[in-house]
């Protein structure tokens, strides 16, 4: 869909006689580069599950632990993926389930929560999406994904990250009203995956920092992060996110990632 | 009126353990479903998950204002218990969760139910739920009129949201054109109600229910439901047809008690939410085709959230809703031309604090009344929960009427395992 936008917008500036692909959008160009060629390696898994664990801490050093099941349905070419993620601890909040149907670009994504103590399946507001998913440092934005047609792309340079030398991307979502208005990115030039990113908010604030690690390669091509770190950059407070081993072609079907199956997702 | 002897009848008749089983209403079909369910969950104890969960809470309730009936009490404690046990293997799945609450004032309060007791599995394409279910319709906050397939369990909260386990059959099919689900419905649970020595009492005999249906409370109900999803929008279609949840309550002087009555009704229901930039909006519209009146139920309004309030990680979330109940029967609905605005502050911490306020007012009315929940985690297994309700302004004719001196304060501690 964002495919058909931009190459509109290309044709026009074509017709217009704008330099498309001349000088400045050359960092444009390769910075879109490494991350299509992200979306292109990680093609073709069709289904993923994995288990997490959460530590959450407050800014004075306080901790708390999420136990939540992760799956996922990989949409057809040109598609947004399906996302599940469900709450097995602290009981009293198991059962919480979050689920994303992503839509690529700027048109807004479907998100509904479903709340035990509620009983309802609830559509998440869809534009501003950056609040707080039970009480962890990832918005529901966070986790409704990032493929590569939700941003544009810079190419900044090279840069050396924890003894490697790896490059540096500046990504801009394409949807106006994410919650971030830009994210430097720090990507590994093998798995082109993002090993670190700051996010920035609308008013240009550092925000988030996100760090991951332990990446494992599954299948022999899809890499996937064994641990994942949200810090909020103002207060301090960070989420802690460690993964299982990932299992795909697990048969999960479309029914799995219907609002209607939200309830009795509980332990 | 009923007698107010018979507090002392039950002060006699043993523990409240005994008056509890005494009061489970497990007749024989609920046995047998039971018995069906667990010997499908013996079929699946080899799976690949298991799990024992549930709560147990105690709770006590302070009503300030003095009683308006004789046998009350200024207060009442209790306790509940509600294991829950699924395991899965596959496409087979099996739950087993009963519920049970003990009083210590009233003998009504005090009952046992089986929230669920059911093998889910895939077969000729369908999705089936087998035994006894929850589902739950609806989409706004204040009020639910399309949701008809479980009871609710009065005595629990007046709030309506706890159900009573609903015997069922379940088929469901996900298609290109939408979610299609059947339920065929044997067995007919009665509204749960406080007797004369609870508080949030109506004087109603719920004891003598009339049935419209010859075969009582064992007609077979039939609900029908067709869901799909437009972009950012939900709409479901509801179709019931059945013995209703909702009583109608007709006064009877000669009684001193109105008379409760199961009509067979027919409901068509719309429930509708779609997500508008930041807004989310609700609708939720019946029509009921009961032997004496044809009438519209519904609810509508919107909900708009404030995500990182004051540069915290809170959330403030504001609701407003417009609530319409056409029935004539003033004493069954609080619901008739009314507008309920709520916040829910949630402050995203470890703890999961929330604070909650709604107020519903009468548009006709002079008749208000709001409710405030709090809760808190404590630790990982623990959680408090504060409630208080109030009636500040009531009509006669309105259920809460008979409620205008049991605004109360509720506190529960419960334990999660």
């Amino acid at each position: 869909m964002r495919r058909s936008v931009k190459l509109t917008i290309g044709l026009l500036a074509l017709a217009l006689g704008w330099p498309v692909g001349a000088g400045a959008d050359r960092n444009a160009d390769r910075g879109a580069e490494i991350f299509s060629a992200r979306d292109r390696l990680d093609e073709g898994f069709g289904d993923q599950r994995v288990s997490m664990q959460m530590t959450l801490r407050s800014a004075n050093g306080r901790t708390a632990e999420r136990r939540t099941r992760m799956q996922l349905l990989e949409g057809p070419p040109g598609q947004g993926d399906k996302t599940l993620v469900v709450f097995d601890a602290p009981p009293d909040i198991a059962g919480t389930a979050l689920l994303t149907h992503e839509a690529l670009g700027v048109a807004d994504d479907s998100q509904w929560l479903y709340l035990p103590a509620y009983k309802r399946v609830k559509r998440i507001a869809a534009r501003d999406r950056s609040g707080s998913f039970a009480g962890t440092e990832f918005s529901y934005e966070d986790l409704a994904g990032d493929k590569f047609e939700d941003f544009t792309y810079r190419f900044v340079g090279e840069a050396n990250l924890r003894g490697r030398q790896v490059y540096r991307v500046d990504r801009m979502p394409i949807d106006p009203n994410s919650e971030y208005s830009r994210q430097e990115t720090w990507v590994d030039p093998d798995t082109r995956q993002i090993l670190q990113a700051y996010l920035y908010d609308k008013k240009g604030r550092h925000l988030k920092t996100l760090e991951t690690g332990d990446w494992v390669r599954y299948h022999g091509k899809y890499w996937r992060p064994r641990t994942l770190a949200m810090t909020h950059v103002p207060s301090g407070r960070a989420t802690l996110l460690k993964t299982s081993e990932y299992e795909f072609g697990v048969g999960l079907k479309e029914k799995d990632f219907s609002p209607d199956a939200l309830s009795g997702l509980g332990r | 009126m009923r007698c107010p002897g018979l507090g002392a009848e039950r002060a006699g008749g043993g523990t409240p353990l005994a008056a509890a089983m005494n009061q489970a209403r497990l007749d024989t079909r609920y046995a047998r479903a039971l018995r069906l369910a667990l010997l499908a969950g013996l079929a699946v104890t080899q799976a690949a998950f298991a799990d024992w969960g549930g709560w147990i809470v105690l709770e006590g309730r302070w009503f300030p204002d003095k009683p308006l009936y004789p046998p009350q009490s200024a207060g009442d404690a209790s306790i509940a218990l509600r294991p829950e046990y699924r395991t899965q293997a596959g496409d087979l799945s099996f739950a087993l969760v009963p519920f049970l609450r003990v009083d210590s004032e009233d003998r009504e309060r005090t009952h046992a139910d089986l929230r669920e007791a059911n093998v889910r599995f895939d077969a000729w394409g369908l999705s089936w739920l087998v035994g006894v279910g929850q589902e739950s319709w609806g989409v706004a906050e204040s009020y639910h009129p399309v949701d008809i397939v479980n009871q609710t369990d009065f005595v629990e909260d007046i709030a309506t949201d706890e159900k009573l386990g609903q015997p069922m059959i379940q088929a469901k099919r996900l298609t290109d054109w939408g979610t299609v689900q059947l339920l065929v419905l044997p067995g007919f649970r009665e509204r749960t109600f406080p007797s004369e020595h609870g508080r949030l009492y109506l004087p109603i005999d719920f004891e003598h229910p009339i049935y419209q249906s010859p075969q009582n409370e064992r007609h077979v109900d039939l609900a029908l439901r067709w869901a799909k999803t437009f972009g950012t929008w939900d709409l479901g279609l509801s179709y019931f047809w059945g013995t209703r949840r909702d009583p109608r309550l007709e006064p009877d002087p000669a009684k001193g008690l109105a008379s409760v009555y199961y009509d067979l009704i027919h409901q068509v229901g719309l429930d509708l939410q779609g997500a508008v930039g930041n807004w989310t909006f609700k609708l939720e519209y019946t029509y009921r085709d009961t032997p004496v009146q044809r009438y519209s139920a519904a609810v509508g309004g919107a909900e708009y959230t404030l995500y990182g309030v004051a540069d915290t990680a809170a959330d403030l979330s504001l609701y407003a809703e417009y609530t319409y109940d056409g029935t004539d029967n003033t004493l069954a609905t609080l619901y008739q031309n009314d507008v309920f605005v709520g916040a829910r502050f949630a402050f995203n911490d470890l703890q999961s604090t929330e604070v909650q306020l709604g107020v519903l007012s009468d548009l006709e009315q002079d008749s208000l009344l709001w409710r405030l929940d709090g809760s808190r985690r404590l630790g990982e297994n623990w959680k408090l929960r504060l409630t208080l309700q109030g009636f500040p302004r009531t009509a006669p004719g309105e259920p809460a009427y008979y409620w205008r001196t049991d605004g109360y304060a509720r506190l529960e501690l419960l334990r999660y395992f």
